[in-house]
């Protein structure tokens, strides 16, 4: 199965609202693969600007998969790309 | 709690940017009404988020805007506008009344102090080893399960290593636990109190606190009064700031975004650091490699050497007085531009004091943080991706670059040394942690560090860890060891600003 792509904004306002520390707890989810059990694996991708990211209400945007996340927190990260690949054999 | 996005950060932040803004968008007869609506525009509604009252919430976020804007806490028994001494702080230069680090008392949860504590966990076993473990007997059976006496616990965690069952645990405060020099106590309600002739302003207790109940105060309003005026000011940036502003914010681009805020150019705070390395590379080949002086203690971290000097008086000669990299920087921008002004851009609380100290003339005239600097960035709606690199950052060695991770500072001094005089064997040891760095201390006062090079560092990690930083801890140490190795050189003996070393000798 394809990895699952994961496009974190990176501009100024998403930057400054823990864009890092999304990609970071999600890069680190990698450490519990066993216990997801995932049934692919995750790409990440920082970005410059993403859907609505230029609204600095929405930040920050993430998009995992086909899915847009604005106003993206590490929960609703996590629980969309969990969402796209729970369940499966993937290591 | 550090590398997680937290609404304690957000608000923070967001307060960041309202005081930039505030400063840029708006005049000065509009600025009492801003601060009255600003806290509705962070916290909108009627319904608290987190707090009993969103009421409360609002006027926690106003009491963080004063601090932000570099007023004091305003008294809340008494009728106040949010903005009472505004014209104060409304001019471009730096307001400072202390103190620096403030608990916002009705923030404060008053959480209890350190304990330990039985959990549910407790099987009440037949072996029950943490009775026989207590030195004070302080833990009985109640209702089948063990019980400690709050009263006899002398807190010394051995029933908590002996129970099989991980029921016995310890709690702290957060805030007095991330504090290396014992500097908060309570007031009569139970809350945080910080001791401010203990303190010495690292800021962790502000990272660590989760009610986001203390907080210090900033100078970036001013700075963008003074950057608004359009005055001559130049960047000092500090060696931690490599990938804080994200992967869009290379070095080079960085420098194209601050001459867009209004700096007129940026200056590696490294230069600096590999010029404080040579000179503490000499300072201990002169007196400590033949016995001279007990040892050399670096110079670079405020609340180290601040904490070193006052509760080990004796050992205060060791400590070294060498200019730190941010002066010796800022000395030398003042030789190339005389009128300019100065700002330090750092990772650290602490240095906003030492910009202050009288007995050196620091050469700063304002010092904020990463995380201000971003509010900047965002109220003045700068993109990276709109810079295209036009010079290159190049002005410093590996060895200055790499200051900001513990233990590199004593390995660039070590480093020059070797290559001064390589028949001199450096030892070295290093703390980070004021409480680390106190045992390390106090190892050197019974005279088991003679002869050594001793770096102290109060940020666990060193200023990537810094209490004013953005990027996760892992992260921000991946970009700094990336960015030392583009330097063309690798000692601070190799400094191109070398010729300039007499700057770091005046230290009047």
């Amino acid at each position: 199965m394809e990895p699952l792509e994961v496009k974190i904004c990176v501009n100024t306002k998403c930057m400054m609202l823990g864009a890092m520390d999304i990609m970071d707890q999600i890069e680190t989810l990698n450490d519990v693969v066993d216990d997801l059990n995932l049934n692919r694996g995750i790409e990440i991708e920082a970005v410059a600007e993403l859907g609505d990211s230029d609204n600095s209400d929405k930040c920050p945007v993430v998009q995992v998969g086909s899915v847009m996340i604005e106003n993206a927190s590490t929960e609703n990260v996590m629980s969309a790309i969990l969402d796209q690949t729970e369940g499966g054999q993937y290591k | 709690m550090r590398g997680v996005y937290t609404p304690v950060t957000d608000i923070r932040r967001k307060v960041y940017e309202a005081v930039a803004r505030l400063a840029w968008e708006n005049e000065p007869d509009e600025y009492a009404q801003r601060m009255e609506e600003i806290p509705f525009e962070i916290i909108p509604g009627e319904e608290p988020t987190y707090r009993e009252s969103v009421f409360k919430e609002r006027a926690i976020v106003g009491e963080r805007l004063r601090l932000a804007m570099g007023l004091s806490l305003y008294p809340i028994d008494r009728p106040t506008p949010i903005s009472k001494d505004i014209a104060n702080v409304s001019i471009d230069e730096i307001y400072y009344e202390p103190e620096l680090i403030n608990v916002i008392p009705f923030a404060c949860m008053a959480c209890p102090t350190r304990t330990v504590w039985v959990t549910n966990n407790c099987r009440g076993c037949l072996a029950h080893p943490c009775m026989q473990v207590c030195p004070k007997s302080c833990i009985s059976f109640v209702d089948g399960h063990a019980f400690i006496d709050q009263d006899k616990c002398i807190k010394c965690g051995r029933c908590k290593e002996a129970c099989p069952y991980n029921a016995i645990t310890e709690y702290d405060r957060p805030c007095a636990a991330a504090c290396g020099v014992d500097a908060i106590g309570s007031d009569e309600k139970g809350r945080a109190k910080i001791d401010h002739e203990k303190c010495v302003s690292c800021g962790l207790c502000l990272v660590n606190c989760p009610f986001g109940a203390i907080t210090d105060k900033s100078q970036l309003f001013q700075l963008s009064l003074a950057l608004k005026k359009g005055e001559e000011i130049y960047a000092a940036i500090a060696p931690a700031f490599v990938g804080q502003f994200g992967p869009l914010a290379s070095p080079d681009v960085l420098m194209e975004a601050l001459k867009a805020l209004g700096f007129k150019g940026t200056y590696e705070v490294a230069i600096g650091a590999d010029l404080g390395s040579v000179e503490e590379a000499h300072h201990y080949i002169d007196k400590v490699a033949n016995g001279e002086d007990k040892f050399l203690g670096t110079s670079c971290c405020p609340s180290w050497s601040v904490m070193a000097k006052r509760d080990f008086p004796e050992l205060a000669d060791c400590i070294s007085g060498e200019l730190t990299p941010m002066v010796g920087t800022a000395r030398i921008i003042k030789k190339e531009h005389p009128d300019a002004k100065i700002v330090f851009i750092g990772p650290c609380m602490a240095k906003k004091l030492e910009a202050l100290r009288r007995s050196v003339r620091s050469d700063i005239d304002f010092v904020i943080t990463f995380e201000e600097l971003m509010g900047m960035f965002a109220a003045k709606g700068i993109e990276f991706s709109d810079y295209k690199p036009e010079g290159k950052l190049e002005q410093a060695t590996l060895a200055g670059r790499s200051y900001p991770i513990a233990g590199n500072v004593a390995k660039a001094i070590a480093a020059n040394i070797k290559a001064i005089d390589p028949e001199i064997d450096v030892k070295i040891d290093s703390a980070m942690g004021l409480k680390e760095c106190k045992k390390m201390l106090t190892l050197a006062k019974k005279g088991k560090r003679d002869g050594y090079l001793l770096e102290g560092m109060a940020c666990p990690g060193g200023c990537v860890a810094g209490a004013g930083t953005l990027l996760p801890v892992n992260r921000a140490t991946m970009q700094v060891n990336k960015f030392m190795k583009e330097a063309d050189k690798s000692l601070g003996l190799d400094s191109e600003y070398m010729d300039e070393i007499e700057v770091m000798k005046d230290i009047k």
